[in-house]
């Protein structure tokens, strides 16, 4: 068991100094100095761990990252690639903006925050609805359909907070502010209620993954479809339950943001975008499946992402460059996979014409 | 209604290009998710080519080889590295995405207009795309061969076809096409690149693969339904009917027309061997 985890932690800091060594490259060449690696990498850790702000910075970036990443990583548990967890958080953050706005005269603060969360939830899972029951049933791959949906929440989300349900008060295409949102931990720092709620929330993941029935039938499911089916576990309503609570995660993690963080509280039209979502795919993969690796994974594309912005500022280096690392990473590591739990979950994927399942894994093909 | 075909036509050309590369890709087995980060590394290359030459033709050129570059790639990291064929097409696009944004920052010029294309130039490109590579699957050897590596690749390798260099190959053909679909993107019309262009349309084309149940001429027909959706978009638009539904709503059309379709014509079958990985069991 722990000769496992030092395998992964192993694997994913060899990806993870390959990707900020092709990424080192790529700065330097295109800004033609090679120097500025050094300096843009400097900036970006200084950026993210380097005082207390930035460290407050840091984990208000983690946040979210912890419950998309866990979003993803329950789907993956189960053998499925949930690509869309962006749209669903941010079908899951409107509809937790209208929920907290429209009740705030109906309900007391404290009922209207959880109430407002779980709105949020379900959307999310609503919006997970349609792909896995595609591919369940018509077996049209989750990942195409997933990134179909992702399209449609963000015109919807956006056609929404920009017309009908517009604050009428204001002139931005946002809605009116929720009536109650989550505390924060300090003062003087944006970090709110949401980081406990969300490490909580793992490690109970984490938890049920290991010791609940339902745990081990996903992670049966995920790790040979064939093998569980003629163990008698129901694949299909493993699947489908799994990409319901990915959803809800992920619609959690848009709820949160917007109840929690200052600059929100009301869903602006462009929410859709902030990127969370996509970052949740490779905290997932960076943990390796792992529930209690989305955790270090968080905090580091956390860290990332608030540094980012450190470092656009004070060396000009373009942000994007994250994205470019966080890319390699994914590379990297299911290149470095091996037969872990990740390469299993993709190998014997495809699905006939009929809905059926072939199960290719018993094709050798050397 | 002539304006709305010259427009669906001039949409679905990019379209149908990177299709008939998926066609090809997956006909050799391998899944090709990497398609939108192909199209747009073509994009952003026939931009940057165009504008350093003055040459449209030569911009085209470099994103088509630019695009086989990538599909190169993606051959390498699952044929190679055996790297799940999903997880290497997602981190292809998200690297495309930054990369591109990235040097778009560096260089602000790329803003201005490049030289242009014809659009009738891309729509000869397609038509011709689409004869050349049904006519290879289903009359050459080598096409037989392709679709045998996705088929039964241990059958084919028995049989003494070398599986993984010729996907190899078709991931570089696969890719040439789907960067001309990109160039053609950025040459076309606008004359330029801008972030995050492609917008999704190589996810569209995988799904137009899909929905042209794998066959060259099914793909490039769902590519024109697809081009035709974002035609109608954009004629509604002009049009004035922005004022009964508003352009997000508007935009949202292809998308949501790639759905149904994806939800009620699915029928065809999969190259048997798309995706697995060489060697791996268990």
């Amino acid at each position: 068991m722990t000769g496992a985890v030092l395998k992964t932690a192993r694997r994913s800091c060899l990806s993870l100094v390959i990707a900020f060594l092709l990424g080192g490259a790529l700065i330097a060449s295109l800004q033609h100095d090679i120097k500025a690696p050094f300096a843009a990498y400097n900036a970006l850790f200084t950026g993210a761990f380097g005082s207390s702000s930035s460290w407050a910075n840091t984990l208000r970036q983690t946040m979210p990252l912890l419950l998309t990443g866990m979003a993803v990583a329950v789907a993956l548990s189960a053998g499925l690639f949930n690509i869309g967890a962006e749209g669903q958080m941010a079908v899951g953050g409107l509809a937790a903006a209208v929920a907290g706005y429209g009740l705030k005269d109906v309900l007391p603060g404290y009922c209207l925050l959880p109430f407002s969360c779980m709105v949020g939830a379900l959307a999310g899972a609503v919006w997970a609805t349609p792909p896995v029951l595609l591919r369940v049933t018509r077996g049209v791959h989750e990942v195409i359909t997933a990134i179909l949906f992702n399209y449609i929440a963000q015109n919807l989300t956006r056609y929404l907070a920009a017309y009908p349900l517009k604050d009428p008060a204001g002139q931005a295409p946002q809605t009116p502010e929720v009536g109650a949102t989550l505390p924060r931990l300090w003062a003087a720092y944006d970090v709110h209620a949401g980081l406990p709620l969300a490490l909580i929330l793992v490690c109970l993941f984490a938890w049920a993954l290991r010791y609940t029935v339902w745990g081990y039938e996903t992670r049966a499911v995920g790790q040979g479809k064939g093998a569980a089916e003629a163990a008698g576990i129901a694949v299909r309503r493993v699947q489908v339950t799994a990409m319901l609570l990915s959803g809800a995660i992920a619609g959690l993690a848009g709820a949160v943001l917007i109840l929690g963080e200052v600059p929100f509280r009301r869903f602006p039209a462009d929410f859709y975008g902030v990127g969370y979502g996509f970052d949740g795919l490779a905290v997932a993969l960076l943990a390796s499946g792992s529930a209690w690796g989305v955790i270090p994974a968080a905090l580091l594309f956390g860290g990332m992402n608030a540094g980012a912005e450190a470092m656009a500022f004070s060396v000009g280096t373009p942000k994007q460059i994250v994205q470019v690392i966080q890319g390699i990473l994914i590379v990297a590591i299911s290149a470095t996979a091996g037969l872990t739990p990740i390469r299993r979950n993709f190998r014997s994927d495809s699905v006939d014409a009929d809905g059926r399942e072939n199960h290719k894994a018993d094709v050798r093909i050397d | 209604m002539y304006e709305l075909i010259s427009a669906a036509l001039r949409l679905a050309s990019p379209l149908a290009l990177t299709a008939l590369g998926g066609v090809v890709s997956e006909r050799s087995g391998i899944i090709a998710l990497h398609l939108e980060g192909v199209m747009l590394t073509g994009a952003f290359v026939a931009a940057a080519a165009a504008k350093a030459t003055g040459n449209a033709i030569i911009g085209l050129f470099f994103g088509a080889i630019a695009g086989g570059m990538i599909g190169l790639l993606h051959a390498f990291l699952t044929q190679r590295l055996k790297t799940p064929h999903m997880l290497s097409g997602v981190g292809i696009n998200l690297a495309a995405l930054g990369m591109t944004t990235f040097a778009l920052r560096q260089s602000s010029d790329l803003y201005e207009s490049a030289p242009q294309i014809a659009p009738v130039v891309i729509v000869l490109l397609a038509a011709l795309g689409a004869i050349l590579v049904s006519f290879a699957l289903s009359r050459t050897t080598v096409g037989l061969r392709l679709k045998s590596c996705g088929e039964n690749p241990v059958a084919a390798r028995s049989a003494g076809i070398p599986v993984v260099r010729l996907r190899y190959e078709a991931s570089f053909f696969s890719g040439i096409l789907a960067g001309t679909g990109g160039a053609a993107l950025s040459l076309v019309g606008l004359g330029a690149f801008t972030e995050n262009m492609t917008a999704g349309r190589g996810y569209i084309a995988l799904a137009a693969v899909i929905f042209g149940k794998w066959s060259p001429i099914g793909a490039v027909g769902a590519a024109c339904l697809f081009g035709l959706g974002d035609a109608l978009q954009v004629t509604m638009q002009t049009l004035g009917w922005a004022t009964i539904l508003p352009p997000d709503l508007l935009t949202l059309l292809p998308y949501a027309i790639t759905l149904i379709a994806l939800t009620l014509f699915r029928g065809g079958v999969a190259p048997h061997a798309l995706g697995i990985i060489d060697g791996d069991d268990s």
